[in-house]
């Protein structure tokens, strides 16, 4: 009986203790990345601040839909890049679907028709309109 | 480990020229006209022995000082009061700050790093966003590694800077956030260090936005999500006239 009433107050303190270290950052040294923004004003802000060598934004739209892509430097001196791909709803609305953290170099993009293309000198990330859809969503 | 040394230690002090010649000094000295000390402290670091803090001073307290101890360093011109080091680059932010984004291969700012800016070359180079110490001597960085003091220093050097004063040039400064990046810093004319993130304005505050009076001191971490500068790499001197050669000459 004395063995029971030990275990369960251990249970409820692991419950407690996996509670606790889901809100604590797991890892402060990567960038947050928000995943939705309400506008590209909110974009802006937050880039600005994300990004100690600067940011550039990039819009494609393809029918109904459109993406805003957003190739952030990091560094000062070294040149680095990262990407955040958001879509726009039809609210205005911004949601974030893709994210590639820091790569050595300077990335570009361009809306190869079919596809968003990133680039590395050569592609390295090719995004098929196809493969986006939440614009459709509200 | 050296390279590592906080600037007023050790050799890098003595490399700096830091010992101002005490009173006792100069009263030995004393055929030895005004500006002839100036331009012997233009050629040795003249940022320890003049505080950016009292760079703009009046005139009259200009004398003052200069009859006080032999550290100041003013070259009078009347009705003016002009930092000693003249080969200083001008602080001038309007001539960078032209807007654009990086790699753009057109703007001043989205094409010059604070690499290219603490050297006061002015982008686009060879059509892009750049330099990177090393690029212009051939010895690119390649990896992380290379992200080091010592990495930094050795290319950057071999690109043409000097690790000792020289006359007519200007000391630059940098820090390592060591395999992640380095940054740069330039003193103006006016005492002060400024810098250009990237391709981000041209600015000299630290990381807290206070002005930079000394980049060992200042806040070097723009965490969490940015780098921290923390190693302080040391002072190079960028000789007059300096240009990368082509085809990384700026614009």
């Amino acid at each position: 009986m004395g063995s029971t009433k030990l275990q369960i107050p251990a249970a409820v303190w692991w419950w407690l203790a996996i509670l606790l270290l889901s809100v604590l950052p797991m890892n402060a040294s990567e960038m947050s990345f928000p995943t939705e923004f309400p506008d590209t004003a909110a974009i802006d802000k937050w880039a600005g601040s994300s990004f100690l060598g600067g940011f550039e934004k990039h819009t494609f739209t393809h029918g109904d839909k459109s993406v805003l892509a957003v190739i952030g430097m990091p560094t000062s001196g070294v040149a680095t890049s990262e990407i955040a791909l958001l879509e726009r709803r039809k609210n205005g609305a911004y949601t974030l679907i893709l994210v590639r953290q820091k790569m050595f170099g300077i990335v570009t993009v361009k809306d190869a028709d079919d596809a968003i293309v990133f680039s590395l000198r050569t592609p390295i990330l090719v995004i098929p309109w196809a493969g986006v859809a939440v614009s459709m969503q509200k | 480990m050296a390279a590592l040394q906080h600037p007023r230690s050790g050799p890098e002090k003595r490399l700096n020229g830091l010992r101002a010649p005490s009173r006792r000094t100069a009263r030995h000295r004393p055929s030895r006209p005004a500006n002839r000390r100036a331009g012997r402290k233009l050629t040795s670091g003249f940022f320890r022995s003049a505080p950016p803090t009292r760079t703009w001073q009046l005139p009259s307290q200009v004398t003052n000082t200069h009859q006080e101890s032999t550290t100041y360093v003013f070259v009078f011109v009347p009705g003016c009061a002009v930092a000693p080091n003249s080969a200083n680059p001008k602080y001038d932010p309007t001539s960078w700050n032209d807007g654009g984004s990086r790699n753009d291969g057109v703007t001043i700012q989205g094409n010059s790093n604070c690499y290219a800016y603490a050297t006061n070359q002015k982008g686009p180079f060879n059509g892009g966003f750049g330099m990177q110490p090393g690029d212009a001597s051939g010895n690119p960085i390649t990896s992380a590694d290379d992200i080091s003091v010592d990495g930094i220093r050795s290319r950057a050097i071999a690109d043409g800077l000097s690790p000792t004063p020289v006359d007519g040039g200007y000391p630059v400064v940098f820090v390592v956030d060591p395999g992640v990046d380095y940054h740069w810093y330039r003193q103006d004319d006016n005492g002060l260090w400024s810098s250009k993130p990237g391709s981000t304005p041209v600015n000299n505050v630290d990381a807290s936005g206070n002005l930079i009076t000394d980049p060992a001191t200042a806040n070097r971490n723009y965490g969490p999500n940015g780098p921290n500068y923390s190693q302080y790499g040391g002072t190079l001197w960028v000789p007059p006239n300096f240009k990368f050669p082509p085809p990384y000459g700026g614009g």
